[in-house]
């Protein structure tokens, strides 16, 4: 709805339910003023923020039960997690350590957040990736086997993956193991191990497009030159 | 009609043939393809380092290759295919080379030299050029054209007149490279 009024004030916050800036003062910020919850909270943090971001970085937490005093002394947890952000990482790290052992968040303390950056990114891998997920008919295992330059680039594609074959959510997947699959027996899919061939040569489709996002237009012209894109 | 008519004949239908079938598209320039290889030198067609060229260094998987272009300042990534338009050169190299041995490469296999050869980096030259051209250069630039075209005009009634052509006109060509004008015209 299109807000002109500033008098009303009363009405205007009984409407908006579930904004994030609740209207005390008179004056709201009109950047916010429509937009979903979503919305207001990347404007808040900012839009190039990571959490926001499709690819997922490797941390390892480390963790403890809160000890109850000086002389007292808990184990220690470390986990290694794929998230997108510290954050995030901590908040799955817990939700797994609960499921494992008595220790709630609310009790514990989280020792220290590490991000785990690739060593080399300078080679290309093929990773192996067991992970356990949720479909709509039940729980399950699977193995996905993806080329990347790192491994939380796979896995990121994991995730998309997941996200597009098996319409399975970020928050139900659960990775188990991570490898590099080095021999060609240890391939499991025919399809990745076709790039091992370093005599490789293909033919790839004439992109015909603005070079510049801005130079894109709605309307061209010239005919769409589909007889140039060989299939 | 004896045989040797009718071979005449099958032979002057053939040439025929061969005169009126249009090119198809395949047969044409348009469609020589540069296979993406190891090694092969493209032109990023997209993006913030749009004009630059890149070597393929191996290929990641349905859509990235991973490139690097040393030359360009372009640190080694993947990229997605889209992004490329192969040219006709390849660098002998190997799978994955670390930068200093690409870099020897190129150097060694006058990569930098193809390409600074080609007509699309030419032509890009000339574009950068032209857009940073003066208002007065751009009148000399004009005025040069039209006096290059009066010419051209002159040689082609000349010619349609049964007169014979005349050796290669006088043309001022450092003036014509620095004002961004065709860098070749056809008499």
């Amino acid at each position: 709805f299109f807000f002109n009024d500033t008098a009303t004030t009363e009405i205007y916050t009984e409407q908006i339910v579930g904004s994030v800036r609740c209207v005390q003062e008179t004056g709201i910020n009109a950047e916010y003023m429509g937009k979903s919850l979503y919305t207001q909270v990347k404007m808040t943090k900012g839009y190039n923020d990571q959490s926001f971001a499709g690819r997922v970085r490797q941390y390892v937490v480390t963790a403890r039960k809160v000890p109850k005093n000086e002389t007292d002394t808990q184990e220690m947890y470390s986990m290694r997690i794929f998230a997108r952000s510290p954050i995030f990482a901590k908040s799955q790290f817990w939700a797994i350590l609960k499921k494992q052992s008595k220790i709630k968040g609310s009790a514990g303390e989280v020792l220290s957040v590490v991000e785990v950056k690739e060593k080399n990114s300078r080679t290309v891998r093929t990773y192996g990736i067991i992970l356990r997920y949720q479909s709509r008919t039940g729980i399950h295992n699977i193995y996905k086997e993806i080329r990347d330059v790192s491994l939380s680039g796979a896995v990121s594609q994991m995730y998309t993956q997941m996200s597009g074959n098996h319409r399975c959510n970020l928050k139900t997947i659960q990775i188990i193991k991570t490898h590099v699959v080095r021999k060609s027996d240890e391939y499991r899919k025919e399809a990745n191990k076709q790039y091992r061939n370093s005599k490789i040569s293909f033919p790839i489709a004439k992109s015909r497009r603005a070079p510049l996002k801005k130079y894109r237009t709605l309307f061209k012209a010239y005919n769409s030159y589909l007889s140039l894109i060989h299939i | 009609m004896c045989i040797r008519d009718r071979y005449q004949r099958r032979v002057h239908g053939e040439e025929l043939k061969k005169q009126f079938t249009r090119k198809k598209f395949s047969q044409g320039k348009m469609a020589t393809r540069n296979y993406l290889k190891i090694g092969r030198v493209c032109r990023i067609n997209y993006g913030a380092d749009y004009g630059k060229h890149v070597v393929v260094l191996d290929v990641i998987d349905s859509k990235r290759a991973l490139v690097e272009g040393p030359n360009d300042k372009i640190p080694r990534q993947s990229i997605n295919f889209n992004r490329l338009t192969p040219m006709r050169f390849v660098a002998k190299i190997c799978r994955g080379v670390h930068t200093g041995i690409l870099k020897k490469a190129i150097e060694k296999q006058g990569i930098q030299r193809d390409i600074e050869n080609s007509n699309a980096y030419k032509r890009t030259q000339q574009t950068k050029l032209r857009a940073g051209l003066t208002d007065f250069e751009r009148f000399r630039a004009q005025v040069l054209r039209f006096r290059l075209a009066k010419q051209a005009r002159h040689q082609a009634r000349v010619l349609s007149r049964g007169g014979a052509a005349t050796k290669k006109l006088p043309q001022r060509k450092s003036d014509s490279h620095e004002l961004g004008c065709r860098f070749e015209y056809i008499y």
